[in-house]
């Protein structure tokens, strides 16, 4: 007799918007057919007053109820999707009974400077005294996300209630992979939530989306000041002005930089784009997780990059197929169920 | 050079960066205020606060960024900032910060704003025991002795509205501004106009808290009192703090025991203003100095010293430090204000004659007595006279206030000559530590409104009342030491009978028209006095004689109405020479100013009076009848062409010969010029 599939609970915001909503929305279509999954959320907390993201919709869409501010949570694996959202409730009202509690770290625990990204002891102090659970686990997105993690372990009173997850808890990139076009312009392009954060400095924004592309669509930009919206070179739009799908059909090439002081945990609006795609040309810090995913160049040498492809077009399709191999064979559905296969099935009865 | 930013773009942030600016300010820094963020409609008082710290920061770099109220980010100021960060090298967020999540999630929206991480410091943790007020703006000064200086013990009272109210507290506190001991100010917020009136009616030394910055009100007292159960606002807690920075003993008189209860280190007395006087002077004043030495000696004072912050940010005022002042000899400077004449100018004139040489003597200026001073060989330094071109709230004043104070040391004297005392004045004088003199007119209209005007008297060490000629209508409105009546202020005698006939003869030359009767006009111009209409009606009686030169004197660069030219017997005279050719004329059809009135009066030249009238002009009105009643001189309403007709027909028909023998007989007081000119040299020279 085979055994019979874990109970899965998740504990999400589903007031986020970015990337954590996709990633969650594409992991649970792959845990949904492995286990038993409820998905709960707590009203309050960080995003209170924001409207509801696309996620209940989609949870919807998959004849799954969100279920809110249930007094206990109870299953065999309980995981809760970027704790961030925990970081301003003075305590957490309801109790969480499992096997094993896992925490999917979507945000870095800390900035490139070694700044502290949110107040994480408290969050976990939060989910430590809230739960009876036999093991805790933080979980990383990537490599840079499991670095910082590591990090604060090390540093911090923790260590001996939350060990590591040894592999990454990285996101569910399922496609579908869009052909790329044979004849690339210069239509530049990016695409983010609005925080600062998400930019890098002026200076660079002008070197990544310069006068003389064809265009320059922002998508995200509704945080950006006088100066930015002073460039008439630049379409600037708010988050969610577009359909993501329209958004990649206006542009070729993807150029994602940061603010120095910030480094995505995953990005996974690269993998978007690379899916819709498109060329992604990034700084390094995206190397690790996406590998030859994306072109690495400061923004200094983006138009020389840029050049290269439209002086060769094949070259633009071939990036963009080797991109979307990439993706597969690292963040498909196979790859996500190989890296926490371990946790599920140490969660399941028996 | 440090840019303050706030939080908030909201009146109350701005207000913040202004009381943090000054701090910084006073210990030594240059502190600048992006001039983009004067939200719309604040108060014009805050406009004089603001103006040392505006910049175009567009076109500056600074060294730092600090940002007051982290705790509270308006995503508008990051963009903003996020567009200047290239020119930011190094920049502070400082905060009161509840939780630590507060303050990485406040550090990391500068930090990505800026694309760098800022340096922080939570207030929290610096000064866990604030002055009791809300605001983003760290409440700490520098850490000053006290300064020993001798004399009554100086309280400052911050009294809410509803205690000015009420009749016992009022009198209590007219009771404690009798003591010998003390030396009262009352501060009342910045709205409780009716409340200042009144206890300034009073004769107490009544300010609003908008009438000087909070640093001013607050580097002058011994004790600083805090009565009421309101809480106290961002400047009334910013005046707190300076004074305990500055070695004033805190004294909660709140109900509610407001400070004590927060931490500040505050003697605790009665709530009701009837027992501070005895407990002042029983407990209080005995052992001030072991009281100040607690104080001093507290950790909540150690706490509030704006070096712990200094420190946190690494911040360094470099090797000029706090109290730089420009070094140089004090000096006498005159202001004259210009209204409608120049009248307070020619004052200004004499009396800066009249001083010992000695004495340097600088004057400043309005633009339409600028030419008049410089006549005088002294140094003047212009300041900028209103203009509805420059829009609501007076920024010329502003702009003055600035000269000023940019200008006036400590040691200076101030000489002002004028009927209101402006901003820019009275706070110049307050910050600088410049000391000033009031040349104050004797002769108010009876319903004017001078309890406002008057309460600016507090500002001043001494008050000069120039006399009138006559003692009915002098009306000096205040009295104390500090108050002098002087005799008229008025010019030597300005022609010798040799003299007068010369002058004469040589008008009649320069004009090619020879007369028997020399008619001088000195009617005035401008909004206020638009004597147009009486002008061309003397230019036309008089053309019909031929006996008859008319002058018409108007001050040099004057708009002169252009139908007063191409009159054969009248002619318009550009002069600032006005007193000597009055003197020489037969008679003088003259508006009723003070000096004009007195010189003519004075050298016993029979005169026409037609008074100018307005709500903010002395009463000419009297002055002009008190002289008529005594048969020293016509008077005549502007609007009584038929009067003024006939009063220059029996001047010319002979009357003015007896105007001349009663004038000579009259019994005038002894000019005031000389007892004038020895107060301020005597104040200079203290």
């Amino acid at each position: 007799m085979s055994r019979a599939q874990p109970s899965l609970s998740y504990l999400v915001e589903p007031r986020f918007r970015g990337g954590t909503a996709s990633s969650f929305m594409a992991e649970i279509a792959v845990t949904a057919r492995h286990a038993r999954v409820s998905v709960n959320a707590l009203s309050g907390g960080l995003l209170e007053g924001r409207p509801h993201g696309p996620m209940e919709n989609g949870l919807a869409e998959m004849g799954l109820a969100l279920d809110w501010d249930a007094p206990v949570i109870a299953a065999d694996l309980v995981v809760i999707q970027n704790p961030v959202f925990l970081c301003t409730c003075p305590q957490l009202p309801l109790r969480i009974v499992a096997r094993t509690v896992v925490v999917v770290t979507h945000e870095n625990f800390l900035r490139p400077a070694g700044e502290a990204g949110f107040d994480l002891g408290h969050v976990l102090d939060l989910i430590d005294r809230a739960s009876v659970a036999t093991s805790r686990l933080l979980a990383p997105v990537s490599p840079h996300n499991r670095a910082g993690v590591a990090g604060w372990l090390e540093r911090g009173r923790m260590a001996g209630r939350w060990r590591l997850l040894p592999d990454d808890w990285t996101n569910v990139v399922a496609g579908p992979f869009l052909e790329p076009t044979d004849a690339p312009r210069d239509r530049r392009g990016r695409l983010s939530r609005e925080g600062l954060e998400k930019f890098p400095s002026l200076a660079d924004m002008d070197l990544d989306f310069p006068p003389h592309a064809e265009a320059n669509l922002i998508m995200g930009a509704d945080l950006l000041g006088p100066e930015e919206r002073s460039r008439r070179h630049w379409r600037l739009l708010p988050f969610g002005a577009l359909p993501v799908d329209e958004f990649f059909g206006m542009i070729d090439f993807m150029v994602y930089h940061t603010a120095p002081t910030w480094t995505e945990s995953f990005g996974r609006v690269i993998a978007e784009a690379v899916c819709a795609g498109k060329v992604v040309i990034a700084g390094p810090e995206a190397r690790p997780v996406f590998g030859e995913a994306v072109v690495v160049a400061p923004p200094a040498e983006v138009d020389r990059v840029i050049a290269g492809f439209l002086s060769e077009p094949p070259r633009y399709g071939a990036q963009v197929r080797r991109a979307q191999a990439v993706l597969m064979d690292t963040y498909g559905e196979d790859a996500f169920l190989r890296r926490v296969s371990a946790v599920l099935t140490a969660g399941a009865p028996r | 050079m440090i840019l303050v930013e706030a939080g908030g773009d909201d009146a109350e942030a701005f207000e913040s960066k202004l009381v943090f600016a000054a701090a910084l300010a006073d210990a030594g820094y240059r502190p600048v205020i992006d001039d983009r963020t004067i939200p719309a409609g604040i108060p014009g008082f805050l406009r004089y606060e603001a103006a040392p710290f505006l910049a175009d920061v567009a076109h500056l770099a600074p060294a730092r960024l600090v940002m007051i109220g982290t705790e509270r980010i308006e995503a508008s100021r990051l963009a903003v900032l996020r567009g200047m960060a290239a020119r930011i090298p190094q920049a502070a967020a400082v905060g009161r910060f509840a939780r630590l999540q507060d303050r990485l999630a406040a550090t990391a929206l500068l930090a990505h704003a800026l694309g760098r991480e800022p340096a922080v410091a939570d207030l929290c943790g610096l000064q866990p025991s604030p002055w009791p007020c809300a605001s983003a703006a760290p409440l700490m000064a520098r850490i000053r002795p006290a300064s020993v200086r001798g004399g009554p013990v100086r309280l400052l009272l911050w009294l809410p509205p509803a205690m000015a109210d009420d009749p016992a507290e009022r009198g209590a506190l007219l009771a404690l501004s009798h003591r010998p001991d003390i030396a009262l100010r009352v501060v009342v917020p910045a709205d409780a106009v009716p409340q200042a009136d009144l206890l300034s009616g009073l004769g107490l030394a009544c300010y609003r808290a908008s009438e000087l910055s909070p640093g001013t009100f607050g580097r002058w007292p011994d004790l600083f009192a805090c009565a009421g159960g309101d809480p106290l606002p961002l400047r009334g807690a910013a005046i707190g703090v300076t004074a305990v920075a500055n070695g004033a003993v805190p004294l909660d008189l709140t109900p509610g025991v407001d400070l004590a209860r927060a931490g500040v280190p505050a003697l605790r007395g009665m709530p009701a203003l009837a027992a501070l006087g005895p407990y002042l002077a029983s407990t209080v004043l005995p052992n001030l100095d072991r009281i100040r030495q607690r104080v001093r000696d507290s950790l909540w004072l150690a706490n509030l010293d704006l070096q712990r912050l200094e420190r946190a940010l690494c911040l360094d005022p470099g090797p000029l430090g706090p109290g730089l002042r420009k070094s140089r000899p004090p000096e006498v400077h005159f202001l004259p204000t210009n209204g409608i004449g120049l009248g307070h100018a020619r004052r200004a004139l004499r009396l800066a004659g009249a001083l010992p040489a000695r004495l340097p003597v600088r004057f400043f200026a309005y633009g339409s007595c600028s030419d008049l001073l410089s006549s005088s060989g002294r140094p003047v330094l212009d300041l900028l006279s209103r203009s509805t071109e420059h829009g609501p709230d007076n920024p010329s004043e502003v702009v003055n206030y600035l000269r000023l104070r940019r200008h006036l040391i400590p040691g200076d004297l101030l000489v002002f000559d004028g009927g209101f005392v402006y901003d820019s004045v009275m706070r110049s004088l307050a910050e600088t530590g410049a000391r000033g003199i009031w040349v104050r007119r004797g002769l108010w209209q009876p319903r004017q409104a001078n309890l406002y005007h008057l309460s600016r008297e507090k500002n001043f060490d001494r008050v000069i009342v120039p006399g009138e000629a006559f003692p009915e209508i002098n009306r000096p409105l205040s009295w104390g030491d500090h108050v002098s009546t002087v005799g008229p202020i008025i010019g030597p005698s300005s022609l010798g009978s040799d003299d007068r006939q010369g002058l004469r003869d040589k008008i009649a030359r320069t004009k090619g028209r020879d007369f028997e009767r020399l008619v001088v006009t000195m009617l005035g111009a401008g909004v206020a006095a638009d004597r147009s209409v009486q002008k061309l009606f003397l230019c036309q009686m008089f053309e019909r004689r031929e006996d008859v030169l008319h002058l018409m004197l108007a001050w040099p660069g004057s708009a002169i109405d252009p139908r007063l030219y191409g009159w054969r017997a009248s002619r318009v005279v550009e002069t600032s020479r006005a007193a000597e050719l009055a003197a020489a004329a037969d008679f003088v059809v003259s508006a009723a100013g003070y000096n004009s009135f007195h010189e003519l009066i004075y050298n016993g030249v029979p005169a026409i009076f037609v008074p100018q009238m307005a709500p903010y002009m002395d009463d000419q009105a009297a002055r002009a009848e008190a002289a008529a009643r005594r048969g020293l001189a016509l008077c005549v309403a502007a609007e009584n062409l038929l009067d003024l007709a006939r009063s220059v027909q029996d001047l010319l028909a002979g009357r003015g010969d007896a105007l001349r023998l009663a004038l000579a007989a009259a019994d005038l007081p002894d000019p005031g010029t000389a007892q004038a000119a020895r107060i301020i040299a005597e104040m200079a020279d203290a």
